[in-house]
């Protein structure tokens, strides 16, 4: 079975994942988190432990923190990042400086665009059923695909 | 007259992805240096598989010399393949 790979992406009050298997878009969901930080926590580990039992992934992505301030988005990453590694599933961390380009010519300057030309990659994230975070995982976990398939070896 | 010209070829050369392929084509037109036509790296996923275009790529990266660019290289792998039907021989 062809290696599995997931991008997360995490807000203050919401976790999205996307699933990849090479360049192939498997799964695409969010969860809303709690206004309690405990709460959220809880509900994003357990998120997070249920798509990486469900899907067998292998490796998993987020995006870097850009603040060193501490913030609820910051703690919630923190803590995903630690719960993958502790399972023994290697996190790449990816700049937002080095996605956001990526997805035009001339490069895209804003998260709105990028999300633009995802929603025309897979249309089906463009529902009232998904939240645009799921872009944005989108985004992130084929970024990462297709840099490493064109990485000289 | 130059000014309408000028507004058709920068208009040509916006390119947002709609496809994954689309988007692997502009990828792999930067990883090229060869942003100007990214329609040109579209239309090879009409003849050859990924595999194919990925193998003329590390070809050409392992055989680029001073003299001869990457993309002059893996352009010429291409048009290769496509003569030969697809089909990658290292």
């Amino acid at each position: 079975m062809q290696p599995r790979l997931v991008a997360f992406r995490i807000e203050r009050r919401i976790i999205s994942a996307a699933v990849f298997a090479g360049h192939h878009l498997e799964h695409a969901d969010t969860r809303h988190l709690a206004s309690r930080y405990p709460k959220a926590l809880d509900s994003a580990t357990g998120y997070v432990n249920w798509i990486k039992t469900m899907f067998l992934i292998e490796t998993a992505i987020v995006e870097k923190q850009t603040t060193s301030a501490p913030t609820r988005r910051g703690k919630l990453t923190g803590e995903v990042v630690t719960q993958l590694r502790g399972a023994g599933v290697p996190v790449f961390e990816i700049e937002p400086s080095d996605l956001l380009p990526a997805f035009g010519n001339p490069p895209c300057r804003s998260r709105a665009e990028v999300r633009g030309s995802v929603g025309l990659i897979w249309p089906s994230l463009v529902t009232d059923k998904q939240h645009p975070s799921s872009l944005d995982a989108a985004a992130l976990g084929l970024y990462f695909q297709i840099q490493k398939l064109l990485s000289p070896n | 007259m130059n000014g309408i010209l000028d507004s058709m070829l920068n208009k040509s050369r916006l390119f947002i992805p709609e496809t994954v392929e689309g988007y692997i084509a502009l990828q792999l037109a930067r990883a090229l240096n060869d942003t100007g036509d990214v329609w040109k790296y579209i239309a090879m996923f009409d003849h050859l598989p990924i595999s194919a275009i990925l193998g003329a790529l590390n070809h050409s990266r392992t055989r680029q010399t001073t003299r001869d660019s990457m993309t002059a290289l893996f352009e010429w792998e291409i048009n290769r393949l496509i003569q030969k039907g697809g089909q990658y021989a290292a």
